[in-house]
């Protein structure tokens, strides 16, 4: 009876301190997560471009690692960053906020985030830049 | 399925601009939206808005993505994003109105007017009138407003275990700075 009661116990506290684990969880931490895309970011506008419902299928939500080339920087809240896609549709990376890189316009960059869909540009959040 | 305000906000973006037209563009809009309530205080920040205005007719469209909410909490973003707003079924919120005064558009200083237009959430549509203000120089037009939007009429059902930490309204803040260059 003594034990039942311990493993209850235990599992209660166990129970509770997830619990407070999950209310507290803070948000995803991309660098700890591994891509479940890898591709140009000339490509992932692309799919977009010519499917949006299709890409949103696809991409939403998932982490995907991209390179393109740095069309501009926008540095207001939050450093937010424009790689080139297709004529129509670039690509917006709004950077996590411990990142903090030295760019250039021009620049080959390399990054992952999670996509959260496209208006006129489809956009990655919480990205962070790799090498 | 394609709704028919965001088939109205594309023929705005890309329809060939009319004599004396033209469309500024924000893609950095900031939406916040704030709910008080017993148990907790919930708030979310969105730093990628798209807002439209067209010049000098005060069109005016506002396109969201409802995954690019941020919340301090994780738990809370993914039930906003899973149990409450269903964003893979719905992944935007969209608003298409008229400045009630376009005139101020063409004035430099700050004025306040209304937009009216309708609201789409979660799939559901509903007219909409908030008050803005207006901030206007000689190089970009700045929009502020805050307006109050009612859970339950976008169909947003709140399940009865949370009902009493979910506030019945939410106040939501949204910032655009158009630049007149664009």
């Amino acid at each position: 009876m003594k034990r039942i009661l311990i493993a209850a116990g235990l599992l209660v506290a166990l129970g509770i301190g997830y619990g407070i684990y999950e209310f507290n969880r803070t948000g995803k931490d991309t660098s700890k997560k591994a891509a479940d895309f890898s591709l140009t970011a000339e490509s992932l506008c692309a799919a977009f471009e010519a499917d949006e419902m299709q890409a949103n299928g696809q991409y939403l939500d998932k982490v995907i690692e991209v390179e393109g080339t740095l069309l501009n920087q926008e540095n207001g809240d939050q450093l937010i960053l424009t790689l080139k896609g297709t004529d129509m549709v670039n690509l917006r990376a709004e950077l996590a906020a411990d990142q903090s890189p030295q760019l250039s316009a021009g620049d080959l960059v390399k990054l992952k985030g999670i996509c959260t869909g496209s208006l006129l540009d489809v956009v990655l959040t919480e990205c962070v830049i790799i090498d | 399925m394609k709704n028919i305000y965001l088939i109205a906000l594309t023929i705005l973006l890309f329809q060939p601009s009319l004599y004396g037209q033209s469309r500024l563009i924000d893609r950095s809009g900031t939406l916040s939206f704030y709910s008080s309530a017993p148990m907790e205080d919930i708030e979310a920040t969105n730093n990628s808005a798209l807002g439209i205005i067209e010049m000098p007719s005060g069109k005016a469209a506002v396109s969201i993505l409802i995954k690019g909410f941020k919340f301090e909490k994780a738990l809370m973003q993914e039930h906003f994003n899973e149990n409450y707003m269903e964003s893979d079924k719905f992944p935007k919120a969209t608003f298409s109105g008229q400045i009630a005064d376009p005139s101020i558009l063409s004035k430099e200083g700050k004025f306040e007017t209304e937009i009216t237009g309708q609201m789409t959430i979660h799939g559901v549509t509903k007219e909409l009138t908030m008050l803005c203000q207006f901030d206007i120089s000689g190089t970009e037009i700045k929009v502020e407003s805050k307006f109050n939007l009612t859970v339950a009429d976008y169909e947003i059902e709140i399940p009865k275990l949370v009902r009493n930490n979910i506030a019945k309204e939410v106040e939501v803040t949204a910032n655009f700075k158009f630049a007149k260059n664009d």
